[in-house]
């Protein structure tokens, strides 16, 4: 069964997209790109270590993956415009995670920055992966925008707490045409089989993999949540009742009535 | 030398300086880095001819390991 995400027009294998981060060693990243089977994986840019030149995070991803560099740093529109734009400078294509962060504490995206942004990177070519708060209102006006998928967040980047906006995930499945990615908060491979179910295309994680104890493995075991949840949404789960309902037939017991 | 501002911090360089010259002096691979001059991106194939000037603000900015 062919059942490629689409976005921006090429199919992508995959529901998996993987971070790049945190890792305690980033030789391990390779290994865990292949247990994961992942397609999509993000980057980050900063100022080179000038004391370590060679240190660069592509030495350890093998060729033939997408590249997904994000604006992680950018307070506002104007500062994740530029971070894109040295992105695809520095030549790994056009595709580019919008994230504008400036609450530090529960590093929560600012919506209306995060829309002016994906508005002039599409306009400039990209193929805009917005970070979201999930609202519908600015989910909507992504799409109209010319986003490539939209990014809610399932919890604060980093907590492993899950699901806590299933609800709001929800609305956005159902309403939105593009392909819904949920971003940030992911912690367990029992949380990624339940937004997958839920209709969910695809799951974006880093910290549930790195912060592991056997990142390898966890890999692993998330590729086979999102396989399991994406069957499961397409299979079309039974309804849910308040009474129980049989599984046996209700007559031809063997006992008298 | 002459000074500039290179990822924040003053640094005294010898110029008139390719920016070529530059990321060699640095051990810096051109195809691992990205160079943007006081706010514009230089493209890679201007590192031959692009010099850096007296008061210039250099940023050298690479891929790290994100989410």
């Amino acid at each position: 069964m062919n059942d490629d995400l689409i976005i921006a027009g090429k199919p992508i294998r995959s529901r998996l997209i993987t971070g790049s981060g945190k890792y305690r060693d980033d030789r391990i990243i390779k290994e865990v790109l292949e247990a994961a089977e992942c397609d999509i994986i993000t980057i980050a840019l900063r100022r080179i270590d000038l004391d370590r030149p060679d240190d660069s995070i592509l030495n350890h991803i093998p060729e033939g993956k997408i590249l997904l560099p994000n604006t992680s740093g950018a307070r506002n529109a104007d500062e994740a415009v530029r971070i894109a734009r040295l992105a695809r400078a520095a030549g790994c294509g056009d595709w580019i995670k919008i994230e504008v962060i400036n609450d530090q504490k529960y590093l929560l995206p600012d919506n209306q920055e995060t829309l002016k942004a994906t508005e002039e990177l599409v306009k400039d070519g990209f193929v805009v992966l917005p970070y979201m708060s999930p609202e519908l209102a600015t989910a909507r006006r992504l799409v109209d925008a010319g986003a490539a998928a939209v990014m809610p967040f399932g919890a604060p980047i980093g907590t492993n707490k899950g699901l806590r906006t299933l609800d709001l995930i929800e609305i956005l499945v159902e309403e939105i045409s593009i392909p819904v990615i949920v971003d940030a908060g992911i912690g367990r491979p029992s949380h990624a089989a339940q937004a997958m179910e839920l209709g969910v295309d695809a799951i974006l994680l880093n910290t549930a993999i790195a912060s592991s104890k056997d990142p390898v493995a966890m890999a692993q075991a998330f590729k086979m949540a999102i396989r399991a949840g994406r069957y499961a949404y397409l299979a079309g789960p039974g309804a849910q009742s308040h009474n129980a309902r049989p599984s046996s037939p209700m007559t031809g017991f063997l006992r008298d009535e | 030398m002459a000074q500039v501002t290179l990822n924040g911090k003053k640094e005294n360089l010898n110029c008139p300086l390719l920016v070529s010259e530059f990321l060699l002096s640095k051990k810096i691979d051109p195809d691992r880095v990205v160079v943007e001059i006081n706010r514009a991106i230089i493209q890679k194939e201007e590192y031959h001819t692009r010099k850096i000037s007296p008061g210039d603000t250099i940023e050298l900015i690479s891929f790290v390991g994100g989410g």
